[in-house]
């Protein structure tokens, strides 16, 4: 079994290696968080903040490793597929999937974290320099190298969980079925997304709740609620973005630009591929769009009040806070469609063959980004607005007094970059290629 | 009589292998052919004949290395990205053995798909008009997954058909289909033969297809070796042994 599972990892080196760069920046964050637990065994007053980071960080890293793990298995239902037809058991099938799913999460994690150790020493004071934490040059780093085998299992817990169900169908699924269909299939909700969806709407409503009618102090616990919100909407993405892509893609007439049209085909139905870009991005502009406005709001209420509490997000909190959600946001969406290259390869080849211009292709390719980037976004501003409602209501405000996306929209628009590289340099390099070989080679 | 496509010394060949075993082998070695408008031209040999890189030659999907290509008088050989495009826009249909409908149009979709792209997007009723004329009355909203392979090839002749193609490429149209269905795609591969103005040219190992043609060309080693008028799967059959 170990023989297959190495020698299929290497002849879809292309598919993994996604995977792969999502559990690097995972083994980063987590070696980072572990460096700082470490390091604040002198300092404890770090270690607070070692903690906001990683629970920051863990939604991140959860919704991203668990989206990159689930398209990975679906981009390798074909070859899954074909073990079947060599009469390899669904349960061993199942079971060499987990065991991918694990060595790819393991190996890249460890890159992660050995980048992250030898790069903390050097990262340490450029990541503290506000004044506020100053001076710092006494400080004894550590990077805490007996954390990392926690950080390991840490990354390879959640691809597992995150690949468990892909893993499971992969083996059950007819072979004849996957081998006959030519596009992935649309998986839409699960019972478990409901149930986490319903935990996590449960969690935020507590946390809204026990808002109302105490002191400023205890309001720094709102900033957990755009995670949380965020949270919520990404157990519940496959419904709601297809929902809201749709919907706001719809306004735009279907006849105007045949490249339009196109690439809102390709986005509304590529759902697994299409939920993976824009939660990371969705992510990304709800926490620093919600945090933001929060910052701001309390910053107002503080005014107002005449306290002398601060509630503005220097550059060290900031990093803190919303780096290690952005790099895993920005690592995820990237790898989503860069994974998804090769069905764009045969897509392009189809649409040349049927009339396309390569003009028309490549733009829509760049409408497809923009597209992405835009429901996500969209999505981000619900959960920015929503948590600044909620605290502006605590405090008895406007409800939208404070919202603040241009920190939100810095992301969105680094997301959007990343997805049109992403997007552009498969489409660029498909045209490269002869249509007839393509086509010929799915016969 | 018009051609529809006219090929001169067609030469094709393809480098296979890697490092020191890299090695250039010839697929197509100069083959010639006309096609005439309401004609349908059968391509039989065997495996590795060069077949399909003719075919594809022809469409201009695939680059020849020499010779000359005209569809519908334009040249493809060595023709410009945009002169390729605007030929197999405005005059070419395609129809493949795995029917390479996009997965993620409707029916409806892929059949109106190259007229749009080519700036004369179909009516609704149109599009139904076409599905109708391959039988698939009602299923234009019909996704390729939710369809038999039947249906979906019938799909992909609808497509062909509505692009307003004047030259219809089939390659294996008949491959993966059972018999009842490669018979009923056949009878409409023919009827888009009959109508004067349009040729069909087909690649196939099916013996019964290819006693659909008007004209039956026999491939081996990249050239044509026999050509056949109408005839019976047996002496088609006695034409490919005597090829072999």
């Amino acid at each position: 079994m170990m023989r297959l599972v190495f020698l299929d990892l290497r002849d879809h080196a292309a598919t993994w290696v996604g995977a792969f760069c999502v559990a690097v920046a995972c083994g980063f964050i987590g070696g980072f968080a572990a460096s700082l637990m470490a390091t604040a065994k002198s300092y404890p007053n770090m270690e607070s903040l070692a903690v906001t980071m990683l629970m920051f960080s863990a939604m991140a890293a959860m919704a991203v490793l668990a989206s990159a793990a689930n398209l990975t298995v679906a981009m390798q239902r074909r070859s899954y597929a074909l073990w079947q037809l060599a009469n390899v058991s669904p349960r061993r099938v199942a079971a060499v999937v987990l065991a991918q799913l694990a060595v790819v999460a393991v190996l890249g994690a460890v890159v992660g974290t050995l980048v992250e150790a030898a790069s903390f020493v050097p990262l340490f004071p450029l990541v503290f320099s506000s004044p506020f934490y100053q001076p710092i040059d006494q400080v004894v780093l550590d990077a805490g190298l007996p954390f990392m085998p926690l950080v390991w299992l840490s990354v390879a817990g959640v691809f597992l969980v995150g690949g468990l169900k892909g893993a499971r169908g992969a083996g059950r699924t007819s072979p004849m079925t996957v081998l006959r269909a030519t596009d992935q299939p649309r998986k839409g909700m699960t019972w478990l997304r409901v149930v986490l969806f319903a935990g996590l709407v449960f969690g935020t409503w507590q946390l809204a709740s026990s808002l109302f009618g105490k002191d400023l102090d205890a309001l720094g616990n709102s900033l957990f609620l755009p995670l949380l919100m965020a949270a919520a909407l990404v157990s519940v993405a496959p419904a709601v973005f297809s929902a809201l892509l749709s919907a706001w893609t719809s306004l735009v007439s279907q006849n105007r630009w045949n490249a339009w049209y196109i690439a809102r085909h390709i986005a509304r139905h590529g759902l697994s591929v299409s939920t993976s870009v824009e939660t990371p991005i969705m992510v990304g502009f709800g926490l620093v769009a919600g945090i933001f406005s929060l910052s701001s709001l309390l910053e107002t209420v503080i005014q107002q009040y005449g306290l002398t509490l601060n509630a503005t997000l220097d550059f060290t909190t900031s990093v803190l806070l919303l780096g290690g959600p952005i790099l895993l946001c920005a690592v995820g969406a990237a790898v989503s469609v860069v994974m998804s290259s090769r069905t764009r390869t045969r897509d392009v080849a189809l649409l040349i063959a049927s009339g396309a211009r390569p003009e028309t292709l490549v733009a829509a390719a760049g409408f497809e980004a923009l597209i992405h980037a835009a429901t996500a976004t969209l999505a981000g501003m619900a959960v920015a607005a929503a948590s600044n409602a909620v605290v502006a209501a605590a405090v008895e405000f406007p409800l939208f007094s404070g919202l603040a996306f241009g920190e939100g929209l810095v992301v969105s628009i680094a997301g959007f970059v990343l997805v049109l590289a992403a997007t552009l340099v498969p489409t660029l390099s498909a045209l490269r290629k002869q249509p007839a070989l393509v086509l010929a080679v799915e016969e | 009589m018009s051609c529809t496509v006219v090929a001169r010394e067609v030469c094709k060949s393809f480098v296979i292998g890697r490092g020191s075993k890299r090695r250039a082998t010839d697929v197509l070695r100069g083959v010639s052919l006309h096609v005439a408008a309401g004609e349908m031209v059968a391509i039989v040999g065997p495996s590795g004949s060069g077949k399909s890189t003719l075919l594809y030659c022809l469409s201009g999907l695939e680059a020849a290395d020499a010779g000359s290509v005209e569809v519908m008088g334009r040249q493809v050989v060595g023709a410009g990205r945009n002169d390729l495009f605007k030929t197999r826009r405005d005059h070419v249909g395609f129809i493949f053995q795995s029917y390479n409908l996009i997965p993620s149009l409707t029916a409806g979709e892929n059949v109106s798909l190259p007229a749009r792209l080519a700036g004369r997007p179909l009516t609704a009723a149109q599009v139904r008009e076409v599905l109708a004329g391959v039988g698939l009355e009602g299923r234009e909203k019909s996704r390729p997954a939710d369809m038999s392979g039947g249906e979906q090839q019938r799909v992909a002749i609808a497509r062909a058909l509505a692009g307003g193609a004047d030259v219809v490429f089939a390659d294996e149209p008949t491959g993966a289909l059972d018999s009842k269905n490669g018979r009923e795609a056949l009878g409409l591969l023919r009827g888009i033969a009959d109508d004067p103005a349009r040729s069909v040219v087909m690649v196939t190992h099916d013996l019964e297809a290819a006693s659909m043609a008007d004209r039956i060309l026999v491939l081996k080693d990249g050239r044509v070796v026999r050509e056949l008028g109408r005839s019976n799967p047996t002496d088609i059959l006695k034409a490919l042994e005597a090829a072999r």
